[in-house]
C-alpha cells in the first residue's frame, strides 16, 4: 500500500481532486478551510492499494494554526509514500512558495496545477518542463473537473512513491556555498533547518528569489484572475452590500416557497406510491406484517421519503453559496455584525454550514481561532435549523397550518438564529469568552458555477439521506411501532411513558397530547424521524394532532430548538470531550424549555 | 506609512514589519519585506481589502499598522 498525502494551500481544491482520483465524497466548497482536519479515501490502481490523505490547507509552517499543526506533524512524522502539491494555476506564486516550502520535507513530490480551465481563460500560459526542472519534481496541469489528466496522474505518483529523493534547495550562487558547509556535515533536511536558522533573513531572500525564478515559466496577465473578483467586490461589499444582502434574502425566501411547494406534492406522491406498492404486495402477508407495514412503511418512512425534494432545494441553495466563492464573503460582511454578540465572522461560517448539517459544523468550529470562541460556537451550534429540522418544520407547518404559512416557517427557522444571539450576549454575562482579535480573511476568486459539481454535490447529499432512511429512521420507527404494541394495562409502552412524563411539557401547551411527547424521543436519533414518528402514532392510535394554533406552534418551536441529534453530539463528544457533549446537550434541553415556555405565553395571550 | 494610514489606491511595497504577535501570522499569508501590496481602495468594516503578490486578503487595520510601506 502506498500513502499519498495532498497538500497545498487553503482552497486550492485537494479534497476536489482526491473526489476525482478515488471517486470519493469528501466535502468541498469554493473557500478557504473547508477541510479542517486530515481526511482519508482508498483507491485500487493498477493493483497497488493507493491511501489517499487529504491535509488541510496551509500557507507555511509556523505553528500558528491548527491546520498548521496537522499538516506539519503529518509529514514530518508519518512520513508518507509521495506528496501531491496541490497548486492553484491562477494564484500560482503563492503556492509555489508553499511547494518550495514542502520540498524541504525531503519526500517524493508531485506538482499539480490545478484550474487550467480558468488559467486558459484568462491567458495564463506555464511552461511545464521548465518549472518541474527547476523544482526537480514532475509538474502536471489540469482541472479537477475534467477526466483528461487523472491516470496521467495516477501513473505519476506511483511512479515517485517508488523513488528516494534529496530536494536541495533553490539557491543562489553565493548561498548555496553557505549551505554547503552543512550539507556536508548533515543530511539534507537538517542541513536546511539549521541554515534557515542560521541564516534566517538570507534564507527568507532566497525563498523570494526561488519563487520569482519559478514565475519566470507563468506568463500572461496574473492581474487578469484578480481583476474580475474586485470589481464584483466593489459592488458587493461597498455600494451594492444592501443589494447583496437583499438577494440572499431572495433566495432563501425562494428556497422557502419552493419547498412549501414541494411538500405539498412530494407527501402525498410519496404515500400514493407507497401505498401502490403495499396494496400489491401486502395482500398475501399476514396480518400483523400487513398492520406493520402500513403504519411503519407506509406513514412513517413514506413520508420521510417525501422530504428527498425538500432537502435536495436546501442543499442545493447551500452549494451555490459554497461553490461561488460567497462563503469567505459573508465572513468578511457579518464579522462587524457578529462581534455585536461577542461572536466572529468565522463562527458565523460555522452556523451557516449547521443550516446543511451540525456534524460538519461542529467539525468546522475546531478551526476557529481560540479555545474560548470554538467551545462558545460549538455550544451555539445545536440551536441551528439544520436539514432535517428544516424539512420537519415545511412539513408540519403544512400539514397543520392553514393560512399565514411563510410567516410560521420564518418564526420557525429564526428561533434558533434568535436563541443564539441571545444565549451567546448571556453567555458573556456570565462568563467572559473572550472575542478573539480579527484575523487575515482570505478571499477566493469568484468561480463560474459548474452544475454538473453542483448536482452532483446535492446529489451525495440526498443519497446520504436516502441511506439514513433505510438503515437508521426505518430501525428507529420500527422500535417505536414495537413499543407501541408493547402493553401494559391495555395501554402501550410509549403511550404509558410520554403520559407518565407529560407533567413536563404541560407549562408548554403540549403535554396533553401524548404522540407529541412521544414523537420527540425518535428526534435524538435523526430530528427527520420526530415527523415520521408523529405520522405513524396519529395512524396507530385513536389520538389526533392538537387543532389549537397555540399548542401546535409551542412543539414546532420546542422542536427546532431542543436537544440535536446523537451524531451532533458524537461530534461535540469527539471533538470537545465528553463532559462538554452532556453540558451542549442539557443547555439545549434547559434554553429550549425556557425559550418555549415563553414563546407559549405570548402566544395565548393573544 | 502604515498600510493602515494608506487610503489611495495603488501598489505599494513592504518596506518592514514591525515586531508583534501578528508577525507569524503575517508571515504565513507571505507578508514580507519587498513584497508587492496593492490596496483596491476598498475598507470593509474595520478590514483592508488588499491584494498581495497574487492572493486577495482582507486585512484587519489593527494588523496594518504592523506592515510599514
Amino acid at each position: 500500500m502506498k500513502v499519498i498525502a495532498f497538500a497545498g494551500e487553503p482552497n486550492t481544491g485537494k479534497s476536489s481532486w482526491i473526489n476525482k482520483l478515488a471517486k470519493s465524497k469528501l466535502m468541498t466548497g469554493n473557500w478557504g478551510g473547508v477541510t479542517v482536519e486530515k481526511k482519508e479515501a482508498l483507491l485500487l490502481w493498477k493493483q497497488i492499494e493507493l491511501h489517499l490523505v487529504d491535509l488541510p490547507g496551509v500557507t507555511g509552517f509556523h505553528g500558528q494554526t491548527d491546520e498548521e499543526r496537522i499538516t506539519e506533524t503529518y509529514l514530518q512524522k508519518e512520513h508518507p509514500d509521495c506528496i501531491v502539491m496541490v497548486m492553484d494555476g491562477c494564484h500560482l506564486k503563492s503556492s509555489l512558495r508553499l511547494c518550495i516550502k514542502i520540498r524541504n520535507f525531503q519526500i517524493p513530490m508531485v506538482g499539480l496545477i490545478n484550474f487550467k480551465d480558468e488559467a486558459d481563460k484568462n491567458g495564463i500560459h506555464i511552461e511545464l518542463e521548465k518549472l518541474s526542472r527547476r523544482l526537480s519534481i514532475p509538474v502536471m496541469y489540469g482541472s479537477s473537473f475534467d477526466d483528461e489528466i487523472r491516470e496521467e496522474v495516477l501513473d505519476q505518483i506511483i511512479r515517485q512513491s517508488n523513488k528516494q529523493v534529496t530536494y536541495r534547495p533553490l539557491l543562489n550562487p553565493m548561498a548555496d556555498r553557505i549551505f554547503e558547509q552543512y550539507a556536508r556535515f548533515h543530511p539534507m533536511k537538517q542541513a536546511i533547518e539549521l541554515f534557515e536558522e542560521h541564516h534566517a533573513d538570507t534564507a527568507l531572500d532566497e525563498l523570494e528569489s526561488a519563487v520569482n525564478s519559478c514565475m519566470r515559466y507563468c506568463t500572461g496577465n496574473l492581474q487578469q484572475c484578480n481583476d474580475k473578483t474586485i470589481k464584483m467586490d466593489t459592488f458587493l461589499l461597498q455600494k451594492g452590500k444592501g443589494v447583496f444582502l437583499c438577494a440572499l434574502l431572495s433566495m432563501f425566501y425562494l428556497m422557502l416557497i419552493a419547498g412549501l411547494k414541494l411538500s405539498e406534492g412530494c407527501t402525498f406522491f410519496s404515500e400514493f406510491v407507497f401505498r401502490v406498492l403495499l396494496d400489491v404486495f401486502s395482500s398475501s402477508f399476514p396480518e400483523s406484517i400487513s398492520l406493520y407495514c402500513e403504519y411503519v412503511l407506509l406513514s412513517g418512512i413514506g413520508t420521510l421519503f417525501g422530504f428527498v425534494p425538500l432537502l435536495f432545494v436546501l442543499h442545493l441553495f447551500h452549494a451555490v453559496i459554497e461553490e461561488s466563492g460567497l462563503m469567505a464573503r459573508l465572513a468578511l460582511l457579518m464579522d462587524h455584525i457578529m462581534r455585536m454578540f461577542h461572536l466572529t465572522g468565522k463562527s458565523f461560517l460555522s452556523f451557516l454550514i449547521a443550516h446543511g448539517c451540525n456534524v460538519p459544523a461542529v467539525i468546522h468550529s475546531t478551526s476557529l481561532e481560540n479555545e474560548a470562541i470554538r467551545k462558545k460556537t460549538a455550544l451555539l451550534i445545536p440551536f441551528c435549523c439544520c436539514s432535517a429540522r428544516f424539512a420537519v418544520l415545511i412539513s408540519f407547518v403544512n400539514l397543520i397550518f392553514r393560512k399565514k404559512k411563510m410567516i410560521l416557517l420564518l418564526i420557525g427557522y429564526s428561533a434558533g438564529l434568535f436563541v443564539i444571539l441571545v444565549l451567546s450576549l448571556c453567555m458573556n454575562w456570565i462568563k467572559n469568552f473572550q472575542v478573539p482579535s480579527q484575523t487575515i480573511i482570505q478571499l477566493p476568486s469568484y468561480r463560474a458555477l459548474q452544475w454538473k459539481t453542483l448536482f452532483m454535490k446535492t446529489g451525495y447529499q440526498c443519497l446520504d439521506y436516502i441511506q439514513k432512511i433505510v438503515y437508521v429512521l426505518f430501525l428507529t420507527l420500527s422500535g417505536l411501532w414495537l413499543l407501541m404494541n408493547i402493553e401494559i394495562h391495555g395501554t402501550s409502552l410509549i403511550e404509558s411513558f410520554s403520559k407518565s412524563v407529560s407533567f413536563l411539557f404541560a407549562p408548554l401547551g403540549f403535554g396533553k397530547h401524548w404522540i407529541y411527547i412521544a414523537s420527540l424521543f425518535p428526534g435524538l436519533i435523526a430530528k427527520e424521524a420526530s415527523f415520521g414518528a408523529l405520522m405513524m402514532l396519529q395512524s396507530i392510535s385513536n389520538a389526533s394532532l392538537s387543532s389549537e394554533y397555540s399548542i401546535n406552534l409551542s412543539y414546532l418551536i420546542y422542536l427546532m430548538t431542543t436537544v440535536p441529534c446523537i451524531m451532533t453530539l458524537s461530534a461535540l463528544k469527539q471533538r470537545y470531550g465528553r463532559a462538554f457533549a452532556v453540558k451542549s446537550g442539557l443547555l439545549s434541553l434547559c434554553i429550549s424549555t425556557v425559550f418555549t415556555w415563553m414563546m407559549y405565553q405570548f402566544i395565548i395571550l393573544f | 506609512m502604515r498600510l493602515s494610514q494608506v487610503r489611495k489606491k495603488g501598489n505599494y511595497e513592504i518596506a518592514q514589519i514591525l515586531p508583534s504577535v501578528f508577525t507569524h501570522r503575517l508571515l504565513s499569508f507571505g507578508f514580507t519585506k519587498g513584497n508587492k501590496v496593492a490596496f483596491t481602495g476598498m475598507i470593509v468594516h474595520d478590514y483592508h481589502y488588499v491584494v498581495l503578490e497574487d492572493k486577495l486578503l482582507a486585512v484587519p487595520n489593527a494588523w496594518c499598522t504592523k506592515v510599514v510601506v
